[in-house]
């Protein structure tokens, strides 16, 4: 076989996984009640399939599970439940998006990869449907790019980030700090929110590491970390966070090691176990936040689902409360209606805890601070402190924190 | 010195993993002259499977040896029923091995989720040799000398016993090696089947290394193709010193430069072959 036929062989595989992935067909669920006030037809857009299947999956079962609750009906509307697969394809994504809203779409939900989501945003745009973002964490969807019909239940990638700085610097008392992420626009966002809030605290960063998405050895990453630091501050998803922990533990790293909430998010924590033993991280959810939502929430989901709760499962719940509110608030189904109404809604019973929108679309919520423990024979991340109604902005004021430079270009600069 | 040391080590160790990833794919690529894109998908049902076995029984070489079984069963069925028809047509071949990679995945996604999942390692390789000031994994060490022996076991079996003659007899000369009595599709699913053990076994020893995630099939592949061209089509040997030289020169690219991090693993490939294009150990291709 020749060096060309490799490169067909390429080819034909890219091309095929295109056309496969576009095949998927659209689900479609159509119990009509005579009684209700009308209905609404909800278009879900996830991944399905490819690397981030199990977040789509998760925020889709989150929302399906909330509607099942309340006998197919939100706010009195009959729940039409549409979806389509994103197969993480800006290209396939719009299909699946025109399709949705050829069948009547009200509202869109969904999204997990931020560059999918800005290469659809237009169309929605357009098209003027509401759409609630349930995990795309670009900071720009919300702020310098915020448009009045996209709103965000998750987070944007630095908003979670921000209070661990504070808590760091005064809380923990790590005067100087190494980070490690991931090479690409979240990593960048999740890091410098955290580096500006740390330094704003008071405190030194002292290096700055990035390894590519999929690194298959972190061996020669961790080995770099300035042993000198009073810690380290991690971003680091998926399968790369069980990679990262195992060589952080191979090679005797003893700093302590805190980090972005995702970094042992419970999709990756059953994997990580011990590896994660006191890791201490922020995020607007953890599977054991104490409060009687929750924990209705956590056991029917477990019950339903057999695996654990996620903060995928509750953007997916919380996003489907999100509409019921925005229904009670407008009485109608039509789009403008739900934006008008979206923006002004206040959640009080969210597993997550107290979450409404900000002028810009974008979630205020509590954000915890966690430490991954053993209870009762599982891992869980044991809520230490919370932070209520965080913004996107932390503290810091909307305009002059647009209006500096964007926290993905500060990249490389934090250390200096 | 400790420091260039472990770079070394971690290096080789890395590169090992290379090997296991590539070693099946070396085999069915250059003996049976057959492109399975496959591979990387009989990889992760490996892995999946140990996993599975491994949960449900808690015993890890029974799980590892289920998975080995079970994947080369799928591979001979896969072979005879469907490869074995396109035998020497390489654009059929990219399709239904690719096809069939879909249908693994998505199979495998459907079954198992896609939340990433790792298997552990093997029961005592767990801990970590602590020198002065160096510290090495044990189960790093063992990688490197798990691809020495299956580099050692397959350059032996092709070369050195019978059933390789016959092997290289069938791939060589297929008319001939039928007139002298081989059975040339029985030889050519053993191999296939051979191909698909060793993908497997990656996927336990190496996915206690890589993790298993949706994706995995491609990225596997992809690492696995690595190797293979850079050895040089067929060569099990080719195939070892280019994945141990792969892996070091990723990790000394990773630790001298390592905002170039994304390009230390593929730059080193395109400047070789752009030099040399039938890899280390290559032949020129006949035709």
């Amino acid at each position: 076989m020749s060096a060309q036929a490799v490169n067909t062989s390429i080819g034909a595989l890219a091309s095929l996984a295109l056309l496969l992935a576009a095949c998927d067909g659209a689900a479609i669920d159509d119990d009509v009640d005579e009684d209700a006030a009308g209905t609404v037809t909800v278009g879900l857009i996830n991944p399905l399939t490819g690397p981030f299947a199990a977040l789509g999956e998760d925020v889709n079962a989150g929302f399906e599970m909330y509607v099942d609750e309340n006998d197919g009906q939100l706010a009195g509307f009959d729940v039409e439940i549409l979806s389509e697969d994103t197969a993480n394809d800006t290209a396939i994504a719009i299909e699946g998006i025109e399709r949705m809203l050829d069948q009547g779409a009200d509202v869109l939900v969904g999204f997990v990869n931020s560059g999918v989501t800005y290469g659809a945003s237009e169309v929605i745009r357009e098209e003027g449907v509401p759409l609630v973002i349930t995990t795309a964490g670009a900071d720009d969807l919300t702020q310098r790019d915020a448009s009045e019909s996209i709103f965000r239940i998750s987070y944007t990638s630095s908003q979670d980030s921000m209070p661990l700085g504070d808590y760091a610097c005064n809380e923990l008392g790590y005067e100087t700090i190494s980070m490690i992420g991931l090479d690409y626009a979240f990593g960048w966002e999740a890091a410098g929110g955290f580096a500006m809030a740390y330094e704003d605290a008071g405190c030194e960063i002292v290096q700055e590491l990035y390894a590519p998405l999929d690194t298959p050895d972190w061996a020669p990453f961790v080995q770099q970390i300035d042993r000198e630091a009073d810690a380290v501050w991690a971003v680091i998803a998926g399968a790369d966070a069980i990679r990262f922990l195992q060589s952080y533990d191979d090679f005797g790293v003893e700093l302590p090691l805190i980090g972005h909430g995702a970094t042992t998010d419970e999709q990756v924590l059953d994997e990580q176990q011990e590896l994660a033993e006191g890791v201490i991280t922020s995020l607007h959810y953890t599977a054991v936040i104490d409060n009687e939502f929750n924990d209705a929430f956590r056991e029917a989901f477990e019950a339903e689902y057999g695996t654990t709760v996620s903060q995928y499962s509750d953007n997916g719940y919380t996003a489907a409360m999100a509409i019921e509110a925005a229904l009670e608030g407008a009485g109608a189904s039509d789009r403008d209606a739900l934006i008008e109404a979206l923006g002004d809604i206040e959640l009080d019973e969210a597993p997550r805890g107290r979450t409404y929108f900000d002028e810009y679309g974008q979630a205020v919520y509590p954000v915890y601070i966690r430490e991954a423990v053993e209870q009762d024979g599982r891992w869980v991340n044991q809520v230490l402190d919370v932070y209520e109604d965080v913004s996107q902005f932390w503290d810091y004021d909307p305009g002059e924190f647009m209006s500096g430079e964007p926290l993905e270009e500060r990249r490389g600069t934090w250390a200096d | 010195m400790g420091s260039i040391l472990g770079h070394i080590l971690n290096g080789l160790s890395f590169g090992s993993v290379l090997f296991l990833l590539a070693s099946g794919l070396t085999l069915t690529f250059g003996l049976m002259r057959t492109v399975n894109l496959a591979h990387g998908a009989f990889f992760a049902l490996g892995g999946y499977i140990a996993l599975d076995v491994l949960r449900r029984t808690d015993r890890y070489w029974f799980s590892l040896l289920v998975a080995i079984l079970a994947a080369t069963l799928v591979g001979v069925l896969f072979e005879r029923l469907a490869l074995h028809r396109v035998l020497g047509k390489e654009l059929p071949q990219i399709l239904i091995t690719v096809g069939f990679a879909f249908l693994i995945a998505d199979l495998l996604l459907a079954y198992y989720g896609g939340r990433p999942q790792s298997p552990p390692r093997p029961p005592g390789l767990d801990g970590v040799l602590r020198l002065e000031n160096f510290a090495f994994p044990h189960f790093r060490l063992a990688l490197i000398v798990v691809a020495v022996v299956v580099w050692l076991g397959l350059h032996l079996l092709i070369t050195r016993t019978k059933i390789g003659a016959m092997v290289r007899a069938s791939v060589d000369d297929e008319p001939i090696a039928r007139s002298v009595g081989v059975k040339v599709p029985a030889i050519f699913a053993t191999v296939f089947g051979a191909g698909t053990a060793l993908a497997a076994f990656a996927g336990v020893w190496g996915g206690a290394f890589t993790g298993l995630q949706p994706g995995s099939e491609w990225q596997i592949l992809l690492l696995a193709l690595v190797v293979v061209v850079v050895g040089g089509l067929g060569s099990v040997g080719g195939a070892l010193i280019a994945a141990l030289a792969v892996g070091l020169l990723d990790e000394f690219g990773k630790w001298l430069f390592p905002s170039f991090a994304l390009f230390t693993l593929y730059a080193p490939v395109a400047v070789l072959l752009a030099i040399r294009p039938q890899g280390f150990f290559g032949k020129e291709e006949l035709t």
